[in-house]
């Protein structure tokens, strides 16, 4: 009768496997050895190489780091179980940060590697000879594909325990994990399986989001808000797909992979001059015949590709206008480049030919435009001392600011625009605004200012 | 504020001070800071007006100063008598003085206001509606810091 039912379970392993992933964890690597975290646990992951040296401290306190305003103590799993410390070239350490009750704790790991979701039934209990942990710090351990990974009890590892009631604590622990998984069965059994399939995916797929939002902030200080939010959904599924047929993981494991995925956020001929059929369609938006003054204002220029290409649009619409243009970005190597720039000018399309003038060092520009665009080393989060303008050009800078910055970048860019100018803002990029309203031609989306009094 | 004028303010500062302490100078990475801003101790302010309207500031702790003083009158000051201040001050005058005759020979045109010298602890300086380019010098004797906020007349 028993051996019936074991061989069922045999058969229906693979299926079950695929069906009752209820239990998540965070898997890393400590001394060669695979271990996991609950995923409930964890906060976020990081990657970071200055703390701040707490004196007095036990040997495995590495010390206290600022996560955006909240100071969190940082451990060294390493030092705290003796593993032999790998140091990593670049001095950026794996930091898992563990949400314990209030208390925030990050921990030093080896290696984050992915997140593996699997049923709770196939959790087993430690066996003493599998680690050198001790043994009353590991919850349970588990096998995967081809690694045994050991599940460590977070709480117990960093909750405040004494040498005497250790053995009472172990003894309740052991009867609180046997319940723990017990319940955690009995939940799984009253769904039906093809439900529990659909949410635990979708979990998944949450914890896959919010640790790329996390890694991105992390790494290249982007900010996933309200402007990108329905880029960054189409390209976390594109992201999924393209990682998944080239066997890579999902989640963002360097900068070089935070380049990657941010890559796709850039709008067209962002950091070129713009080619002449581009131009064209651009040119549409632009005014015509102005006589008077005419004022841009470009934010995030970089070397001032893109600001000359319009200049240069704008002067060939609007000859009789007087042109003046304010352009930053608050990198000082692009911008410091950008009154001088050497370019190519035998590849210069034909709406930028007469503004092309020879140098000794190659083809740059004319006086003509050069004179009428001011490059200032300027943060426009900073006080923008500009006077109102007609058009705001300010494509793919935002994701770099924080949501608050984002607020206030965007009513100081409704202050300085004229009522009628217009606003261009990257192609990803997408903004509600009392009194800009989006409008479109040919394809490209820009902004329009209208009085709302 | 604008490209052009950054390089004057910080090769000037370099030459200057390179010429009048003898000593080893590094420059450090430079930087924005936006409107308010604490003052390490003793603050040297040139005003700027002209094409342009801002001011220079020569910001270092009174440590920074007694040493740089003392190098410069070839002896030991013993505390920051008139002596010390019409040395720093002029320090000042000769890095601002330099710069803006660099930016001339650019085709800018500045003019200078005499020097004010401001001493205390725990100081803040506000400018209303400029950010500051901050040009920080490491010296033997301390920090120094070149705090430059330039912004263009209307």
């Amino acid at each position: 009768m028993s051996t019936d039912i074991w061989e069922l379970k045999e058969s229906t392993e693979a299926r079950e496997a695929a069906e009752n992933n209820d239990f998540k964890m965070v898997t890393f690597s400590l001394g060669g050895k695979d271990y996991g975290i609950d995923i409930m646990k964890v906060k976020e992951i990081l990657k970071v190489n200055k703390f701040t040296y707490v004196p007095n401290s036990e040997k495995y306190v590495r010390g206290v780091y600022n996560l955006r305003g909240d100071i969190i103590s940082i451990i060294d799993f390493r030092k705290m179980f003796g593993v032999a410390e790998a140091r990593k070239s670049d001095g950026l350490e794996d930091i898992i940060v563990l949400n314990l009750d209030d208390k925030r704790i990050g921990v030093i790991v080896d290696n984050i590697n992915k997140v593996i979701a699997l049923p709770s039934e196939t959790i087993k209990e430690p066996h003493p000879i599998f680690s050198n942990i001790n043994i009353k710090y590991i919850m349970g351990i588990v096998e995967k594909g081809s690694s045994i990974y050991l599940i460590l009890d977070v709480e117990r590892i960093l909750g405040a325990d004494t040498e005497e009631d250790e053995e009472e604590e172990r003894r309740i622990d052991r009867s609180y994990n046997e319940e723990y998984l017990r319940k955690e069965t009995s939940v799984t059994k009253e769904h039906d399986s093809y439900e529990t399939t659909e949410t635990s995916d979708r979990e998944i797929r949450d914890i896959n989001k919010k640790f790329i939002t996390d890694t991105l902030l992390t790494f290249k200080k982007f900010n996933i808000t309200d402007i990108n939010t329905k880029w960054f959904n189409r390209r976390f599924e594109e992201w999924v797909d393209y990682r998944h047929n080239s066997g890579d993981n999902i989640q963002l494991t360097s900068e070089e992979d935070a380049d990657l995925f941010i890559s796709a956020y850039y709008s067209s001929y962002r950091d070129k001059i713009f080619p002449q059929d581009y131009a064209e369609k651009i040119e549409k938006i632009l005014p015509e015949g102005k006589k008077g003054n005419l004022s841009v204002w470009s934010i995030g220029c970089g070397k001032g590709e893109n600001t000359y290409s319009l200049t240069a649009l704008l002067k060939n619409r609007n000859p009789d206008a007087v042109i003046k243009v304010w352009a930053n970005d608050k990198e000082l190597i692009s911008i410091s480049n950008a009154p001088n720039i050497i370019i190519d000018g035998s590849a210069a399309p034909p709406y930028m030919k007469k503004y092309i003038t020879e140098a000794r060092e190659g083809s740059s520009f004319s006086s003509e435009l050069k004179d009428i665009i001011y490059f200032e080393y300027h943060d426009v989060k900073n006080h923008n001392p500009y006077p109102q303008v007609d058009i705001i050009f300010c494509r793919d800078i935002f994701s770099f600011y924080d949501y608050n910055e984002q607020l206030q970048i965007l009513s100081d860019i409704y202050e300085k625009l004229k009522n009628g100018g217009i606003l261009i803002i990257g192609e990803n990029e997408e903004i509600v605004f009392d009194g800009l309203v989006p409008e479109e031609i040919n394809g490209i989306r820009f902004y329009k200012k209208l009085n709302v009094d | 504020m604008r490209v052009e004028y950054i390089n004057p303010f910080v090769e000037s500062a370099f030459n200057v001070l390179k010429e009048v302490l003898n000593t080893d100078i590094k420059r450090g990475e430079l930087y924005l800071k936006s409107t308010s801003q604490p003052v390490l101790g003793v603050a040297t302010i040139i005003g700027l007006a002209g094409d342009v309207e801002g001011r220079v500031l020569l910001d270092m702790s009174m440590e920074t100063a007694m040493g740089i003083a003392s190098e410069m009158n070839m002896e030991k000051l013993e505390k920051f008598d008139e002596l010390g201040k019409a040395t720093i001050t002029e320090l000042a005058n000769m890095i601002t003085g330099q710069a803006i005759t660099k930016l001339h020979e650019l085709g800018f045109k500045f003019d200078l206001t005499p020097p004010s010298m401001l001493t205390g602890n725990d100081m803040v300086i506000s400018d209303s509606g400029v950010e500051a380019l901050i040009v920080p010098i490491e010296l033997s004797y301390g920090k120094l810091e070149i705090n430059v906020a330039i912004k263009e007349k209307d």
